[in-house]
């Protein structure tokens, strides 16, 4: 069992109600699910009529391509975060002046919910993964890389929750997020990897990747996982990953800060 | 006041809402534009690569991806009122369409322009704009004619799924999700040649869920590319028909459900 005693009981019930939010509206999860086994699917198919005939391209044989898109449609799947979401609706509705005066920081709450449903999506996988081995290919790498994969996993979480907390604080500003929600979630995704790994992305384009948070949610664990980088690549991609989960949240704060004093309540 | 005056009044006055927001409705428009443009790009960075997809070449595809979104974002700019369905039979406004003197079909048509959609008829306008020179299709009137044709069916084949789907609101109440997934199969499957896809997937797209007919067939057409096909050609240039086909069944479908509307009072 997860040891939540140190944890304030106010952030633990919270988090509480992110899993029990899940459970309570499964029908989302199923079609997360669903979702995220029919993209596999299309992406196999795609990807092996691309393939051709050839069995491997730029030394990436088919069967790693395929390990990859399955790794990514499964980490697509649990760092999905519905934060900035979460965020707009308490702009929108004006809940966020009780949000503040709880005794706990808004910020905390918001992203104790947000874990909350991530432990309630993450039971998914028990069908999630035996459906994407069924469609894709999970072969297991090395102990080594699977360790620096897990590693990497939790820190793509993270980096993830906080660009959604970035997206969902802009909304102090913005009011209306969702347009700049649904961009940043399909635009991020393939800049992520979600769909072309970043080694067969043409070279001005892997720039703009490399210049952006979104491959540490997908790429970076995923070419980890295949174990495409290694040695000093790994390390590499792992200190990325840290930098970026460093700078988001120094940014986070900084926005953050910046927000409170923006609050317009919309009655409520 | 005619029926059309009516509904081009009411149209009128919410683009005048909507551009109040002008700074908004820019940003709607460029996201939705971004939106549907993700998965050609994701197509023309595979191309850049490889050659082909299944043997289709990158403006093939943009062909059939054109094809697919322009007939997408038809339908999603026509029946505009759809998308909040399952919020209009919850909070029983549903009594409201039924006792306007107007009929039902022209009030889920006309109620309000939305903005978003728009960027998906942009998109696909758009992207067969620069896709159909870069092709070599023989031009004919025929042919243009079977093009027209073949979005207004692919709209009524996306149609017939959104509105099949509504129509179990009046009993369940809640319907978006299965429309999500009539979409998602659409614009992940319907945006490449189903030849691409092994037998039992291909199938299923074809007589069950049948998206190949929105897009992959009328493209094998223009393209000169019906040999490809599971089936005679004279099927593929029939291949709007089945737009208009599905779109009565599931206008019936609709109609019947509605009998089971429990208002929700007001």
């Amino acid at each position: 069992m997860m040891r939540l005693s140190g944890i304030n009981p106010g952030l633990r019930d919270i988090f509480r109600m992110g899993v029990r939010e899940i459970y309570a509206y499964r029908i989302w999860l199923y079609l997360g699910v669903f979702q995220a086994l029919l993209q596999l699917v299309l992406l196999r198919a795609v990807w092996q009529a691309v393939y051709g005939n050839q069995d491997s391209v730029d030394g990436v044989p088919i069967e790693t391509m395929i390990t990859y898109l399955t790794i990514v449609g499964l980490l697509e799947h649990i760092t999905r975060i519905d934060i900035a979401n979460e965020i707009h609706e308490r702009i929108d509705q004006g809940r966020v002046a009780v949000d503040m005066v709880r005794p706990v920081g808004f910020v905390r709450q918001i992203v104790s919910l947000s874990l909350g449903q991530s432990a309630g999506t993450c039971m998914s996988i028990v069908v999630v993964i035996p459906g994407m081995i069924l469609f894709g290919s999970l072969s297991p790498p090395s102990s080594g890389a699977l360790l620096a994969f897990l590693l990497s996993l939790i820190m793509a979480y993270v980096v993830s929750m906080l660009i959604w907390l970035l997206v969902g604080l802009s909304g102090f500003w913005l009011i209306n997020v969702s347009g700049m929600r649904a961009v940043i979630w399909v635009v991020g995704g393939f800049l992520a990897g979600s769909l072309i790994p970043v080694w067969f992305m043409p070279g001005p384009l892997r720039t703009v990747v490399e210049v952006l948070p979104f491959q540490a949610t997908a790429f970076l664990p995923a070419s980890i996982y295949v174990e495409e980088s290694q040695g000093a690549d790994m390390w590499r991609a792992l200190g990325i990953q840290l930098f970026w989960i460093v700078a988001l949240w120094a940014a986070s704060a900084w926005t953050w800060r910046r927000a409170q004093s923006r609050i317009v309540v919309q009655g409520g | 006041m005619t029926l059309f005056s009516i509904c081009w009044h009411n149209m009128l006055a919410s683009v005048r809402g909507e551009m109040q927001y002008r700074a908004s409705f820019i940003m709607s428009l460029i996201f939705g534009f971004l939106f549907q443009t993700v998965g050609f790009i994701f197509v023309a960075v595979i191309l850049t690569r490889f050659e082909a997809v299944g043997g289709w070449g990158l403006w093939e595809v943009g062909v059939l991806y054109g094809i697919r979104l322009t007939a997408h974002g038809l339908w999603v700019v026509s029946v505009n009122q759809l998308f909040r369905f399952d919020q209009i039979v919850q909070e029983g406004e549903w009594d409201r369409f039924l006792i306007r003197p107007v009929p039902i079909w022209a009030q889920l048509m006309f109620t309000q322009f939305r903005i978003p959609p728009l960027g998906d008829l942009i998109s696909g306008l758009f992207l067969l704009g620069i896709a159909l020179p870069r092709v070599s299709i023989d031009w004919n009137a025929g042919l243009v004619v079977f093009l027209a044709l073949a979005i207004i069916g692919g709209a009524l084949i996306d149609g017939a799924f959104q509105l099949g789907s509504a129509a179990f609101a009046f009993r369940f109440l809640m319907t978006l999700p299965l429309r999500i997934v009539f979409d998602d199969l659409q614009g992940r499957f319907g945006s490449y040649p189903a030849s691409i896809y092994d037998r039992p997937l291909r199938a299923f797209m074809t007589w069950i869920v049948p998206m190949a007919f929105m897009a992959w067939v009328p493209a094998t057409v223009l393209l000169g590319r019906t040999a490809e096909l599971p089936f005679p050609e004279w099927v593929a240039w029939a291949s709007p028909m089945v737009g208009f086909a599905l779109i009565s069944g599931a206008v019936w479908l609709f109609v019947s459900q509605s009998r089971h509307y429990q208002s929700a009072g007001h």
